[in-house]
C-alpha cells in the first residue's frame, strides 16, 4: 500500500509532531486528492461537493484508535471509504472490516461504504444505509462562468484571512483554504440548487408557478440573492448575471431540473425561466401526527 | 403531570464572513430551514434552547450577525424572515434561552484578546451583561418566571486562560474546564431551587459534553477537563438531565454512578458535514422533578433540502 492517509506524525501525541502535520495540511489546496490529507478532509470535502463524486482514499497500513476517533468525530455520519482493494493486503482488509464493525457498534449510521470490501461481508454492508443518491441533472457552469465568478468574487483582505487563519489554527483545525476554479464551479452548482429550493420553500401561499426571469434577465430579487450567495462584488455583477442566465436557460431547455420540491423549466411561450412548485413537499409534518416509534423516551 | 416542549439547537457557528473556503461553516440554506421549522412548530413549542457556539467567533461582527438570526423581527410575506429577507427565530414568538460556547468566547479577529466578553454585551437580553468580566451562569424559568415549573441553569465552562488547557499546541481553545468556583456557583443555585419552599425541577445546560470521551471517541483538544467532578456533583444533588452540544454529533448517554445522569448531546444545527440536527424535546414534570424526556430528532435531508424526522 502507498503512503498512509494519516501520517505517523498525526497519530503521535507529541505536540511537535502534530504541528508538522497541520503545517502540511495548511499548505495544500483543499479538495485535491493528496496523500497528506486525512480521511476527515476527504470526507468533508466530498460532502460539500454538489456532484458528490466519490473520493478515492486508502485505509492506512496501521489502523489505530486515533484514526477511528478522528473519522467519527469529524466525518462521522457521512464518511465514504473506497479502499484500494487490489493493493490491499489481507491483514489490511481485516482492519477495514474492524473499522466498519466498530463504527456499527457505535451506531454511526448511515455509514457509507461505496465499495464492498470483502464479498463474505456483504450482509454487513447491505445493512448500512446508503445516503440519498444524488441527482445526475446538476446544473454545471462552464469554466468561463466559473472563472468570471472567481474574478468577481468579493475576496476578503489579507488581514481578515490572517486573522481567521490564526483563529482556526489556535482552535486546532486547518486554516481557511485557497479557492480554486473547481471550488467555484461546485459552489455555483450548490448555490443554484440552494437558491431554487429556498424560493420553492418560501411559496407557502399555494403558488405553483414562480417566474424567476423577465425580459431575458433574472428578476431583481434573484439577482440580489445570487450576489449574496456567490459573494460577488456588488458594484459590477452584471456580466455574471448575464452569462449565468444564458447557461441556466440552456440547462432548463436541454436538461431541466426535477427535485422533490418541484422543477425548473423554460417556458417557451413567454420565454421565461419558471419554477413549478410541488406544494405537497413544502409544509413540515404535523408534530401531532408523528409515529410513536420516532420518539425516544428517556 | 405537566409537560414543557422545547426545540433544542446547538453549534450554529454563524459568521459575518460567509466564506466558501472556511473549513467548517454554517450552511445558509440549512439556517433558513431551522427558522422555518421553528415557525411551523410555533404552536407546539414553549421555548427554544441553544446550547452554545451560536457564532463562529467572539468578534462583534460574528456575534451581531448571530444576534440578527436570534433577535430580528419577522416580516411578511415570508413569515420566518426579517425585513431584509434573512431568517429569524423570532418568527416562532417563543422565549429563546441561550448560552455561549467556546467559539463565542474566542478572541475577536484582529484583536489579541483571548476569551472575549463581547458575547454578554451583544446578547445582553439573553445572557448577563459582561463589562470587563465574565458571567458564567444564567437561570431561565419555564413556563414563566412568576409561576415556574422548570429551571434551566446554564453554565459556561469555557477556558479562561491558555494555560488552563491540557494541550498547548494546536487547539487548547476547543477544551472547557470545570472550574471549582463555577461549579460551586452552579451547585448553590441548584440547591436553592430544589430545596426551596416551592421546589422546581432543574435541568443543567452546558456547552461541553461531560465525560463524552468515556462513551464515544473524542479528541483530547475537545474535551471538558474535570468533567467527572461535574457528573459526581450532579449525581449527589440529584440532577438527572444535562443538555449540551459542542461535539457536532447527536448523542444520548448515561453517565455517573449507576448511569443516573442522562446526557442529551445536540448535533450541530447548521453545518452540513455534521450532519445538521434539531431536537424536539418534551419534558414531563412530576412532583417538581423531571420524570422523563421524550425526544424527536430532525435530521437534514440533502435530497429534499429540508429537515426530516430521524427514524
Amino acid at each position: 500500500m502507498n503512503t498512509p492517509i494519516m501520517s505517523e506524525n498525526f497519530q503521535s501525541n507529541s505536540t511537535k509532531k502534530q504541528f508538522t502535520f497541520y503545517s502540511k495540511v495548511r499548505s495544500k489546496n483543499f479538495g485535491f486528492i493528496n496523500q497528506n490529507y486525512s480521511a476527515i478532509q476527504y470526507a468533508s470535502s466530498w460532502y460539500q461537493r454538489p456532484s458528490r463524486s466519490p473520493i478515492v482514499t486508502q485505509i492506512p497500513t496501521s489502523y489505530t484508535k486515533d484514526l477511528f476517533t478522528d473519522l467519527l468525530t469529524f466525518a462521522g455520519h457521512w464518511l465514504v471509504i473506497i479502499p484500494n482493494i487490489g493493493r490491499m493486503l489481507s491483514q489490511q482488509r481485516e482492519q477495514c472490516i474492524s473499522l466498519i464493525e466498530n463504527a456499527y457498534s457505535y451506531k454511526v449510521t448511515p455509514f457509507t461504504i461505496v465499495e464492498q470490501l470483502v464479498p463474505s461481508r456483504n450482509q454487513l454492508f447491505q445493512a448500512i444505509t446508503k445516503p440519498d443518491a444524488k441527482y445526475k441533472d446538476f446544473f454545471t457552469p462552464s469554466k468561463t462562468l466559473a472563472r468570471l465568478v472567481f474574478n468577481k468574487m468579493n475576496k476578503p483582505d489579507k488581514q481578515t484571512i490572517n486573522s481567521l487563519n490564526r483563529m482556526y489554527w489556535d482552535l486546532g483545525s486547518q486554516g481557511i483554504r485557497k479557492v480554486s476554479i473547481d471550488d467555484v464551479s461546485e459552489n455555483i452548482s450548490r448555490h443554484i440548487e440552494g437558491i431554487l429550493s429556498t424560493i420553492a420553500g418560501r411559496m407557502i401561499n399555494g403558488e405553483e408557478l414562480v417566474q424567476i426571469s423577465k425580459d431575458n434577465r433574472f428578476t431583481p430579487e434573484l439577482c440580489s440573492q445570487i450576489n449574496e450567495n456567490l459573494e460577488l462584488d456588488p458594484y459590477d455583477p452584471r456580466p455574471v448575471h448575464d452569462l449565468l442566465y444564458s447557461e441556466l436557460v440552456d440547462f432548463a431547455l436541454n436538461t431541466g431540473l426535477k427535485r422533490p420540491w418541484g422543477e425548473l423549466f423554460y417556458d417557451t411561450s413567454t420565454q421565461t425561466v419558471k419554477l413549478k412548485i410541488n406544494p405537497e413537499n413544502i409544509p413540515s409534518p404535523d408534530i401531532n401526527l408523528i409515529d410513536d416509534e420516532a420518539w425516544i423516551v428517556t | 403531570m405537566q409537560q414543557l416542549r422545547l426545540l433544542h439547537l446547538s453549534d450554529l457557528h454563524l459568521s459575518k464572513h460567509y466564506l466558501s473556503f472556511k473549513p467548517f461553516v454554517y450552511d445558509r440554506y440549512v439556517l433558513e430551514a431551522v427558522a422555518k421549522l421553528a415557525y411551523f412548530y410555533r404552536d407546539n413549542i414553549d421555548a427554544i434552547i441553544i446550547s452554545g457556539d451560536i457564532a463562529d467567533s467572539g468578534s462583534i461582527q460574528d456575534l451581531t450577525f448571530a444576534k440578527d438570526f436570534i433577535d430580528s423581527s419577522p416580516a411578511s410575506p415570508v413569515p420566518w424572515t426579517n425585513s431584509v429577507g434573512k431568517p429569524t427565530l423570532q418568527s416562532c414568538n417563543k422565549p429563546i434561552f441561550l448560552m455561549p460556547g467556546n467559539h463565542d468566547r474566542y478572541k475577536a479577529p484582529l484583536t489579541p484578546i483571548r476569551g472575549a466578553v463581547n458575547f454578554g454585551q451583544i446578547f445582553s437580553d439573553y445572557w448577563e451583561n459582561e463589562i470587563n468580566e465574565y458571567k458564567y451562569t444564567r437561570i431561565c424559568f419555564l413556563p414563566t418566571i412568576q409561576d415556574p415549573l422548570l429551571a434551566f441553569i446554564f453554565i459556561d465552562f469555557s477556558l479562561e486562560k491558555f494555560s488552563d488547557g491540557t494541550i498547548h499546541t494546536g487547539g487548547p481553545w476547543g477544551q472547557g474546564k470545570v472550574y471549582q468556583n463555577r461549579l460551586s456557583e452552579l451547585i448553590d443555585n441548584t440547591t436553592k431551587l430544589i430545596n426551596s419552599e416551592n421546589p422546581i425541577a432543574v435541568i443543567w445546560v452546558i456547552h461541553f459534553a461531560p465525560e463524552y470521551e468515556k462513551y464515544f471517541p473524542l479528541r483530547e483538544n475537545l474535551r471538558l477537563i474535570n468533567s467527572s467532578l461535574l457528573i459526581q456533583k450532579a449525581h449527589q444533588i440529584g440532577i438527572k438531565h444535562i443538555f449540551c452540544g459542542h461535539v457536532h454529533q447527536r448523542r444520548y448517554y448515561e453517565a455517573g454512578p449507576n448511569q443516573t445522569v442522562k446526557i442529551y448531546c445536540s448535533g450541530t444545527s447548521t453545518i452540513l458535514s455534521g450532519p445538521p440536527f434539531l431536537h424536539y424535546r418534551v419534558i414531563q414534570i412530576d412532583n417538581s422533578l423531571v420524570s422523563s424526556i421524550k425526544s424527536l430528532n430532525f435530521i437534514w435531508d440533502t435530497a429534499k433540502d429540508q429537515f426530516q424526522i430521524e427514524k
